[in-house]
């Protein structure tokens, strides 16, 4: 494909930032689902246990670590990609 | 007109061309999303989050998914590609809806 121009560029680089919220967004969406699946399954109550508090959170930073952990990864296996070093 | 607006004058838009770069992103990021998505479910321990951060395995695990699903596409990319893969033989429910432009072509 040939390369975009200037305006071009500007033009995608817009789309790409729209996609990138709405992504993020759901990205957050799932991160909660996940998290309140795994952690709260007692609804004798309204509030929170402290359990299911420090669940949450612990699920949630996990969840932040896996995404970022992914994210690397998967950089390095394009730019090996790529680089045609890849097997 | 598009010479005097923004900030590239005389530089045309190609909506054709931002179109295919949009498909082409789309690839990219379904395919993140979708080592995201298996990956958590074949790493991350569901019971107890007794810790924060990620354990040795859940890491190991981790950079070995990304690995292997990357590897596996190609495998299949390949394979699917010896027999012929394609939206005619393997989306044909389209064919209905296009039809009247094919059959001129043909």
């Amino acid at each position: 494909m040939d390369a975009l121009n200037a305006k071009e560029q500007q033009d995608f680089q817009k789309l790409v930032e729209q996609k990138q919220m709405k992504d993020f967004m759901r990205l957050y969406s799932s991160l909660v689902e996940r998290c309140f699946t795994d952690c709260v399954n007692d609804f004798t109550s309204s509030k929170l246990t402290n359990k299911e508090q420090t669940c949450i959170l612990k699920c949630s930073e996990k969840f932040l670590k896996h995404s970022e952990r992914v994210g690397q990864r998967f950089q390095e296996q394009n730019a090996a990609m790529s680089q045609g070093l890849n097997r | 007109m598009s010479m005097f607006m923004g900030s590239f004058p005389g530089q045309e838009v190609s909506q054709e061309k931002i179109d295919i770069a949009e498909i082409q992103f789309n690839a990219m990021n379904s395919t993140f999303n979708n080592i995201l998505k298996t990956c958590l479910e074949k790493c991350i321990s569901r019971d107890g989050y007794g810790e924060g951060d990620l354990a040795k395995g859940e890491m190991c695990c981790i950079d070995r998914c990304v690995a292997k699903i990357h590897y596996s596409n190609r495998v299949i990319g390949g394979f699917v590609q010896t027999k012929g893969f394609g939206p005619e033989t393997y989306l044909r429910h389209y064919n209905k809806f296009q039809d009247t432009g094919e059959s001129q072509k043909k």
